[in-house]
């Protein structure tokens, strides 16, 4: 099989350290602020786990600082700060009164609570995204006691009526608390769409909630610490780091030994489904995991050429939806008439980019669509 | 562009990132690869014959669309080869005798006709080396009857005696010889063994999908062997079927053209099998000896409709704001 469709972990290696390694250097964070308001100022000084960003409408997770410093810029969707003292910001309150404060305790904490459903099946998924984004490996086999006491706060606040773990086949991973589920290790089974379906035997049922193996480690961090997780995991070509949200994407490239030159890609996240970064500057944020460096190569990958129909995309499309009739009526703007090609069940794994011969931005054309359609009011439909 | 400091000006694009690598222009240079035993064969049978028509129809293809880009005021993207196998292909379906003049016309209709009204490439809804094929046929029927242009070969159409002395003048043609080409047809389209190499090597090389092929020599193998068990004195067995005519060709290169057939698996089984059924219905009543041409072209109107027969699609979700 293609290595690249392998979510099989890999063999765990060393943990590299970013505080330990950049110790000598004042560290220099960039936190993304898109969608939320800054809580600091240019020049203010900001302790260690202290929030600096949060949601006017109470729907999106608060953000941290990851350092103790001073705040260099606030910038639209940015803020930086610089290392400098040793501050740490007071302990958080956890209540255990009801569900909402339970939820609005954690989403104050950094940790994001929009899908999470009252009476659900709670999915964890285990499952690397894509293959070798597996720096969860270490934290089942190394913190399963942090992960369970994020598990207990989580099961207190949602009282699910099933727990289930979804694992890669193969591993011996458990949680205490949750039945596991072996999941073929092949991309695009590890998404959560294809892993609620795997696990429920239901496709996008309405009443699951998955969160990542990582989230649940934080949320456990979160909670046996009575701080914000300002550590997290990500892994950079081979090598795993333990960096502070917001560690800038080139420090990383530069200590995984890459070299990134001009035009060269940075991506959030794996190559098939990941978001490409515009500077090297951009940080880190609480929910990455892997960051993925592409050197340019002659050809371009994409190109703005015609649909020859082949339907590549259409055998090859986990959600059975004809990407190419999608692309073409969203290449053209009309974006209506993509809802009748059921636009709307395309979980955006990347497939049909891929194999297409045409070489067309084909997710990029669907994620057109769905964001101009997202925009225009509800008119019908919801009641259905 | 002003560089952002202290950072390299990166690329930004949309997942996927990463590109599986066939591309247009290698899956045509490959198709060519792949006819070439037939070409190879056709230059044996017919010698100077074949590469002049061969030559002149893939010549007279990238000259026509090269035209008709500079006029719509594109980038002419003669460089994908797909131009160049679409001339080929219209080659290889007309008389090796065929005179210059019928070359460049009907080379030049696939092209205008059959590509570029509809928009270029990929948005034919026909296979465009048969929209020149049927043009030429139409108009000047008898050039393109293979006995009457190849009167000083030694070879005949076996599909025409079929038609006019029935099933058991077929008898003189052996299997091999037909394999080996040894039959009046498409200057390509009758090397029935190299059009096999060639279509192997496409099946091989997973430039194009089993389902529409075997659907397709399916349907002429079952509809052939039903009118062969209802009378074996009136209708011809199975393997002539199959080995005259461009029956193979069809099958491995006109009938997967990308953009006239339909995507997903049963759409096209059910393409294929159309299809094939249509060959024989057109060979034993039609008045045309050789129905895979039509045949094709009847399926490609029929495309928008088996692309209709779809799978439900994920969660079955219809409403964009219901997502997540
Ligand atoms: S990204 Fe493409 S292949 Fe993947 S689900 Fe969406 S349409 Fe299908
Ligand atoms: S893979 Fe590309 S060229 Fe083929 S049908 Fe899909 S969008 Fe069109």
């Amino acid at each position: 099989m293609n290595p690249l469709f392998s979510l099989t972990p890999t063999e765990r290696g060393p943990i590299v350290n970013v505080r330990e390694q950049e110790s000598n250097i004042p560290l220099t964070i960039s936190i993304e602020t898109t969608g939320l308001s800054s809580l600091v100022e240019i020049g203010q000084q900001v302790a260690r786990g202290q929030r600096i960003a949060a949601d006017n409408y109470g729907t999106q997770a608060a953000l941290h600082s990851s350092v103790s410093g001073t705040v260099l810029d606030v910038k639209t969707n940015f803020i930086l700060i610089k290392t400098e003292g040793d501050r740490i910001a007071d302990l958080l309150e956890f209540s255990t009164a009801d569900s909402r404060t339970m939820l609005d305790n954690l989403r104050n904490a950094g940790i994001n609570v929009q899908h999470l459903k009252q009476g659900c099946t709670l999915i964890i998924n285990a499952v690397p995204p894509e293959s070798g984004i597996d720096g969860h490996r270490f934290l089942i086999e190394e913190f399963n006691s942090i992960m369970i006491e994020g598990l207990t706060y989580l099961k207190d606040a949602l009282t699910p009526i099933a727990c289930t773990i979804a694992i890669p086949k193969g591993m011996n991973w458990t949680l205490a608390g949750c039945t596991v589920h072996e999941i073929n290790p092949v991309y695009p089974e590890g998404l959560n769409a294809m892993v609620v379906k795997a696990v429920t035997g239901k496709e996008m049922p309405p009443e699951v909630s998955v969160i990542d193996a990582a989230t649940l480690y934080r949320i456990g961090r979160t909670i046996h610490g009575k701080q914000p997780v300002s550590d997290i995991m990500v892994k950079v070509g081979a090598t795993l780091f333990q960096a502070p949200v917001g560690t800038q994407v080139g420090l990383l490239a530069r200590l995984a030994g890459f070299t990134v030159s001009q035009h060269d890609r940075v991506i959030l996240g794996g190559p098939l489904s990941g978001e490409a970064v515009y500077t090297l500057r951009h940080g880190i944020s609480p929910s990455t995991q892997a960051i993925t460096v592409l050197s340019s190569g002659s050809e371009p990958t994409i190109k703005d050429s015609p649909c020859v129909g082949c339907g590549e995309c259409v055998i090859k499309c986990p959600a059975r939806i004809m990407p190419n009739m999608i692309s073409r009526h969203s290449e053209f703007g009309l974006f209506e008439n993509t809802l009748a090609y059921n636009i709307a069940s395309c979980f955006e794994c990347g497939l049909c980019t891929y194999w297409c011969p045409a070489q067309r931005p084909v997710l990029q054309y669907i994620r057109l669509a769905k964001k101009e359609l997202s925009k225009q009011p509800i008119l019908e439909d919801l009641r259905k | 562009m002003k560089p952002i400091t202290g950072s390299p000006v990166l690329t930004v694009s949309s997942p996927s990132h990463i590109h599986c690598g066939r591309t247009i222009k290698n899956s045509a240079l490959e198709t060519i690869f792949a006819l070439t035993p037939a070409i190879l064969f056709a230059i044996w049978h017919y010698h100077m014959q074949a590469v002049r028509v061969l030559a002149l129809s893939g010549f007279i293809a990238v000259i026509t669309e090269t035209v008709c880009l500079y006029i719509m005021k594109r980038k002419v993207e003669a460089n994908n080869f797909t131009t160049l196998l679409c001339g080929l292909m219209f080659g290889f379906l007309i008389p090796p005798a065929a005179p210059w003049w019928l070359v460049t016309v009907g080379s030049a209709f696939s092209i205008i006709i059959g590509r570029m009204v509809f928009g270029g490439l990929g948005a034919s809804p026909l296979c465009a080396p048969l929209v020149g094929w049927a043009v030429i046929t139409v108009s000047w029927p008898d050039l393109m009857n293979f006995d009457m242009t190849m009167l000083a070969s030694e070879l005949t159409y076996p599909l025409s005696q079929l038609k006019n002395f029935g099933p058991e003048i077929l008898n003189e043609y052996s299997i091999k010889n037909l394999i080996l080409g040894n039959q009046l047809g498409g200057t390509g389209a009758a090397q029935a063994g190299a059009i096999i190499i060639g279509g192997i090597y496409m099946l091989g090389r997973k430039i194009i999908r089993p389902d529409i092929p075997f659907a397709f020599i399916a349907g002429v193998a079952i509809t052939a062997s039903l009118f062969h068990v209802i009378d074996p004195l009136k209708y011809a067995p199975i393997q002539y079927h199959l080995l005259c005519g461009s029956t193979l060709f069809g099958a491995f290169f006109l009938l997967t053209d990308t953009s006239s057939s339909p995507v997903g698996h049963i759409p096209m089984i059910a393409y294929g099998l159309t299809a094939g059924i249509m060959v024989i219905l057109i060979r034993v009543y039609g008045m045309y000896p050789d129905g895979v041409p039509f045949a094709i072209l009847l399926a490609n109107l029929m495309t928008p409709l088996f692309d209709k027969i779809r799978p439900a699609p994920f969660g079955g979700v219809t409403n964009i704001h219901l997502q997540r």
